[in-house]
């Protein structure tokens, strides 16, 4: 048992190693992100593109850090224009991927990536939105 | 039964669980990988060329020799084949999975468990042989179950020690906060499927969280606790009964609370701690041995 436990906590995330990180701190905000066809209308993205919004945010926010790192900036730093690199990657990802290719509809005209960040102020909830990639 | 001594399980048990976790393993490698390709390698990607896999056909093959690997694995017959081809099969799959850019955390749990397993089968076939043959092979199936739980024990141990970790201790004061969380998951969930059925029940238990700090604080500090009580389930039977069904009742409210449903979890834990079959023969047994005691009085 302290095996396995200590592989997982040195390994930290190389499967079939965790060290489960899930809900392992709260702070006073959170975000996840959906995705709008042109006309602004939500996506389901299970049904439209095979993918959990819960993975559609871990992508999101792989292609973030990835930004971070390049421009060697913090998170409070990374200015929605340096957010939308990644956005925009997620949104070509999503065009491309085998759902939208295998069900041989035409895919959604015009794809837009939201941003919603959650926060709890004085026991109320506070919710802001913000686009962060387009593709026509 | 103390620390580091192995329970000896009868041969119904051990049948169930083998026929329980052969059916956990096959289900938990899906049919197809539906993915382009590897952009972020991880785990035993990072070192093999598992792009293989995602040829629908290569995956078919390799469920073929995975359903022939639990057809052993229940017979107790070609372990040296059967329980390696398993494990690998589960890490490479779970690395595909994991390699797209997004860590998920439903499948470590049964690659450890297969991992654990081919450990203590290599352990017991290159360790030294005690009495006759058929108890040796008891033996070293009991030593497989015990090293299972002790994967399972893991999982949950790592979890606690990560929440403490990352919080510096302060898990329990930021625990209220999951309300946020709350609103999080509810919406996300609603934009799977734009179904707004959960919309409405989702907010208001998220409202009323952030209203009753303390309660939070207090109900979420016993998940803690039961987390880092893990290795209580090595100390016995009983332990690992009351302690699995703690966890399937953790599970249960974490699932309609926050929308995470760790099925794969619950399946070994059921197997594996709870081991419904030794319970139901221990109930029957009680039961007449108190009937007969009646019946001579």
């Amino acid at each position: 048992m302290l095996l396995i436990a200590a592989a997982c906590l040195l390994l930290r995330e190389e499967f079939p190693f965790s060290h489960f990180p899930m809900y392992s701190s709260f702070g006073r905000t959170t975000y996840y992100v959906y995705v709008a066809d042109g006309a602004d209308r939500p996506l389901p993205t299970v049904k439209t593109f095979g993918v959990s919004t819960p993975t559609l945010k871990k992508m999101y926010e792989s292609e973030v850090r990835k930004e971070m790192k390049r421009t060697a900036a913090s998170r409070q730093g990374l200015a929605i224009e340096l957010r939308r690199p990644a956005g925009q990657r997620i949104l070509h990802r999503l065009l491309n991927s085998p759902r939208v290719r295998r069900s041989g509809n035409t895919p959604p005209v015009g794809l837009r990536l939201y941003e919603v960040r959650i926060s709890l102020e004085r026991r109320e909830f506070q919710k802001r939105s913000e686009l962060i990639a387009e593709l026509l | 039964m103390t620390w580091g001594s192995t329970i000896r399980h009868a041969g119904f048990e051990k049948l169930a669980m083998r026929l329980l976790f052969a059916w956990v393993v096959g289900n938990h490698i899906p049919n197809v990988l539906p993915f382009q390709g590897l952009p972020a390698p991880n785990g035993a990607a990072r070192f093999l060329n598992l792009s293989v896999l995602l040829d629908p056909r290569v995956l078919a093959g390799c469920r073929y020799v995975l359903y022939a690997a639990l057809v052993l694995y229940v017979l107790r017959i070609g372990w040296s084949f059967a329980l390696p081809y398993m494990t690998f099969l589960s890490i490479a799959v779970g690395s595909v999975i994991n390699s797209q850019g997004a860590i998920s955390h439903h499948l470590q749990i049964v690659s450890l468990v297969l991992l654990a397993q081919t450990g203590a089968h290599f352990r017991s076939l290159f360790g030294r042989s005690r009495g006759r043959a058929r108890e040796e092979i008891g033996r070293r199936e009991d030593r497989l179950i015990a090293w299972s739980q002790q994967a399972i024990a893991a999982t949950y141990l790592v979890s606690a020690l990560t929440k403490l970790i990352h919080t510096k201790g302060a898990w329990i004061l930021q625990s209220p906060m999951i309300a946020v969380q709350i609103v999080k998951t509810t919406e996300q969930s609603y934009f799977n499927q734009l179904d707004p059925a959960a919309l409405a029940t989702g907010v208001a238990m998220a409202e009323w969280l952030a209203h009753h700090p303390l309660l939070v604080a207090l109900t979420l500090s016993s998940g803690l606790v039961l987390e880092l009580a893990a290795p209580v389930l090595l100390l016995g039977r009983g332990y690992a009964l009351f302690y699995g069904l703690a966890l399937i009742a953790f599970h249960e409210t974490v699932g309609r609370v926050m929308r995470l449903h760790f099925i794969n979890n619950q399946y070994l834990i059921w197997i594996y701690l709870v081991n419904v079959a030794y319970w139901t023969s221990f109930a029957f047994r009680a039961i007449r041995t108190r009937v007969a005691r009646r019946q001579a009085a």
